[in-house]
């Protein structure tokens, strides 16, 4: 019957491609594992005491991955504080202050700075917020932990506001109205009624957030100063991306500073793991807790 | 009296932060504009890079040309392998342990962060499997990076509607196959295009994955997959960071974010259009 | 027409349906009573095997004709024993593309006969008149009635031996409800219905065999006559007490 033929292809090919994405993924992992190993084995923890630097070619190549996992915390930790901040005044802002219409537009506006791609804000980043840390902190050259910082708490921004819109929403929709009829003012019930309603959730949203900073490579690569020193707010510093981005085209492959590029990745990949973990469970926990 | 402080304090703080997002965000646009527009012309988006270094004259044809082809082949791909997981996840798998491991596949690409697409590319296709510096060999990467975002958006539309069309299907008799091709793709067919559509936006604009694996300074237009490209992100980090040309990189990221842009604005549009129905 | 054996059924570890045994009789209309909640569904779903589409697992002997129900393909035993859900779904396309792609599945090209097919259908479901200038216009903007009597006119499409109903009337109005009872009491010589229902009354005026299930056993299955007058379980005469 050619039903059945052409139906067995159909379901073939939709088979083939959901192995194919598993496979992409644990072929993946594997990868990056199998080319740990050899900077596992012969450096081990050396890559992650505190007195190790990050000198791949020097006359006595020393391979310190603190540096560079310090900074990538440590921004992508400025990231999501500047994104909360921001980001859920925003909504609150949005959904309290504006007409409905004007609201939804720049929502939908807020969509598209999603859509900007990474260079893109690197660049902004670059030729306004470091020319302008080099004018008015008469630093050196503008380049530093803050800048970016401040360019992921940017991109962060769309994310946050957002997921904080709709839980905003939700909540206002449960608890505004009862605790209008009490008597209460719509920012007192923000403050003491919603907003922890929605505190869960935000918390889950944020993890994300910190998830997504943290893979996050041109724009941090091009205003951080790609320094590997212990990072300082003002001061350059590195993130475990740009470093890997930076230094990936000029190693041999096989050697020992390429297997240690593939243990920072799979140390970032830790850390994320970890992080959308714990948001996972949030999210979860606050399921539950809604039903 | 403390609440009408404390009123007075929340409306204040709120709308000045929220007064400050929208004003950067609109920022965003407007100064790459404003400065791009300088260099923009018919000529800069036909020609080819020139002057000495190059791109500091001519335009950015290549480039353009590039970032299509990545983005299209890429999205291809992405899009083909991401819609039929999403097609296997909503359709096929029912608690069965195969369907459990590819969600959790997909889960775990969306969290990979972009260079290291790029870094097991180099290592794994250049290296290993002999691949060239080539227009496939970075279509595949960032392939990969498109497929989790468009089985994330794929696996919603397709949940959506499709679920109970297939249930009515297949109580009368029909194959799951002929109830996707007769009925559900095609009712959905416009929403998972405009996701492939926005997999290519994304796909263009990255720059990590492409960086050692096909992107060069300069090339031609590609002629074949095995050629290498220019990108358009990539131009625009090149002139920057090697201090190339200013006015040329403006003109590089307004061309960049006006073809992101459009692409997204259409795909808004067309959902806007079919809500009404 | 129906053999049932020690039909066990539920999800994972959880039990609904504990050892049924009964026969649906050809040619008549059956309906299933019983609270919400008791299994009455999950019955209708195993008859069709739709419960393992949802993830749960069947075990008994059903035989349908004679034949095992687990050895015919899935497609085979839903086009003979169709299924018409609780909320009217309409396919987004023409009220005729709605009925064509089934028969077209199911193998009928020629147009001529096709265009025979959709209004044999529209007929018996006492759809056509209201709609028979109208075959082209999307079928979404039927009304739930309407969607609900296209439901089974496709059903009907597939030829089957027998239909299962899910409280089809449910979502609709005392005018639908009472075309749709009218519509199954004309076709029961020419198919079989199984029609579940927790509406006694409508179980009163259009069955011929009472099902009547709690808790996932049956407990009873009488001629309807029978069963409204002396109905043998505790459960089924407090519930007729409150008709």
């Amino acid at each position: 019957m050619f039903k059945k033929l052409s139906d067995k292809f159909s379901k073939g090919i939709i088979y083939l491609a959901a192995f194919l994405v598993m496979a992409l993924m644990a072929v993946m992992l594997i990868h990056i594992v199998k080319e740990s190993i050899p900077a596992i084995s012969q450096l081990g923890f050396k890559m992650f005491l505190p007195s190790t630097e990050w000198r791949p070619v020097s006359q006595k190549p020393q391979y310190g991955l603190l540096p560079a996992i310090a900074g990538t915390l440590y921004v992508s930790a400025i990231a999501v504080v500047l994104a909360l901040i921001f980001g859920v005044a925003c909504a609150c802002f949005l959904d309290y202050y504006l007409p409905k219409k004007v609201a939804s537009v720049f929502l939908a506006f807020i969509d598209l700075v999603a859509g900007i791609p990474s260079v893109i804000f690197g660049f902004i980043g670059l030729t306004v917020l470091v020319k302008a840390f080099a004018t008015h902190l008469h630093m050196a050259a503008g380049q530093c932990i803050l800048a970016a910082g401040i360019v992921l708490g940017i991109m962060l921004l769309p994310f946050v506001i957002s997921t904080c819109h709709e839980s905003l929403q939700t909540a206002r929709k449960t608890y505004e109205f009862s605790a209008i009829t009490l008597g209460f003012s719509r920012e007192f019930t923000l403050l003491h009624f919603i907003l922890p309603a929605i505190r869960p959730g935000i918390i889950a949203g944020a993890m994300m957030a910190f998830g997504r900073a943290l893979g996050e490579t041109m724009a941090v690569m091009m205003v951080i100063g790609n320094s590997p020193i212990y990072p300082k707010l003002l001061g350059r510093g590195q993130t475990l991306p740009a470093l890997t981005a930076l230094e990936m085209g000029s190693i041999e492959y096989g050697s020992l500073h390429l297997s240690v590029l593939y243990v920072a990745n799979a140390v970032l990949l830790v850390i994320l793991f970890i992080v959308l973990g714990i948001s996972y469970l949030l999210k979860r926990r606050l399921a539950t807790h809604e039903n | 009296m403390r609440t009408k402080l404390q009123k007075f304090f929340t409306r204040l703080i709120l709308s000045i932060l929220g007064l400050c997002v929208i004003v950067i965000t609109l920022f965003l646009f407007l100064y790459v504009f404003r400065k791009g527009k300088k260099v923009f012309s018919l000529s800069f988006l036909l020609d080819k890079p020139a002057g000495v270094p190059l791109g500091t004259a001519g335009g950015i044809y290549p480039a353009l040309m590039g970032s299509i082809y990545l983005g299209a082949l890429s999205a291809l791909i992405g899009g083909i392998l991401g819609i039929g997981a999403a097609i296997y996840l909503v359709f096929y798998s029912t608690g069965k342990r195969f369907s459990i491991l590819v969600n959790m596949a997909i889960t775990g690409l969306s969290g990979i962060p972009s260079i290291l697409f790029g870094l097991v590319g180099y290592t794994l296709l250049i290296y290993r499997f002999g691949l060239s510096r080539s227009l496939l060999c970075s279509s595949l990467c960032v392939a990969a990076m498109i497929i989790p975002f468009v089985a994330i958006r794929a696996k919603k539309i397709l949940d959506e509607k499709g679920r109970e069309y297939m249930k009515t299907s297949l109580s009368l008799g029909l194959s799951r196959e002929y109830a996707l091709r007769k009925m559900i793709l095609p009712a959905c067919f416009v929403e998972l295009l405009g996701t492939v559509a926005l997999g290519m936006a994304y796909g263009m604009g990255a720059v990590a994955p492409i960086l050692y694996t096909g992107a060069v300074m300069q090339a031609d237009v590609p002629h074949s997959l095995s050629d290498p490209f220019m990108s358009l992100p990539y131009h625009l980090y090149i002139l920057v960071n090697n201090g190339f040309s200013l006015d040329y990189a403006y003109g590089t990221a307004f061309v960049l974010m006006l073809f992101l842009l459009i692409i997204q604005l259409i795909c808004k549009f067309i959902t806007y259009l079919r809500k009404d129905n | 027409m129906l053999n049932i054996e020690n039909l066990k059924c539920g999800f994972g570890k959880h039990e609904i349906l504990h050892g049924i045994s009964l026969t649906i009789p050809k040619g008549q209309i059956t309906a299933i009573v019983g609270q919400s909640g008791c299994g009455k569904t999950t019955f209708l779903k195993s008859l069709n095997r739709m419960v393992e589409e949802e993830g749960g697992y069947l075990s008994g002997a059903i035989t349908l004709e004679g034949t095992d129900i687990k050895s015919l393909p899935k497609e085979e035993l839903r086009r003979r024993v169709g299924m018409v859900f609780q909320q009217p779904i309409a396919f987004p396309h023409s009220i005729e593309k709605n009925l064509s792609y089934v028969l077209k599945y199911h193998g009928v090209r020629d147009k001529k006969e096709i265009s025979e097919k959709i209004t044999e259908s529209l007929q018996k479901a006492r759809l056509y008149n209201e709609v028979k200038d109208q075959l082209k216009k999307s079928a979404l903007k039927l009304s739930g009635g309407q969607k609900q009597r296209l439901a089974i006119a496709r059903s009907l499409c597939a030829d089957p031996e027998i239909l299962l109903l899910d409280e089809p009337c449910s979502a609709l109005d005392m005018k639908n409800t009472i075309a749709i009872e009218e519509t199954l009491l004309e076709l029961k010589k020419q198919y079989t219905f199984v029609i579940v229902t927790h509406n006694l009354a409508q179980a009163k005026r259009i069955a011929d065999q009472v099902i009547f299930m709690d808790q996932g056993k049956v407990l009873e299955v009488t001629e309807k006559e029978q069963f409204f007058a002396n109905p043998a379980s505790e459960p089924a005469k407090e519930q007729i007490q409150y008709m």
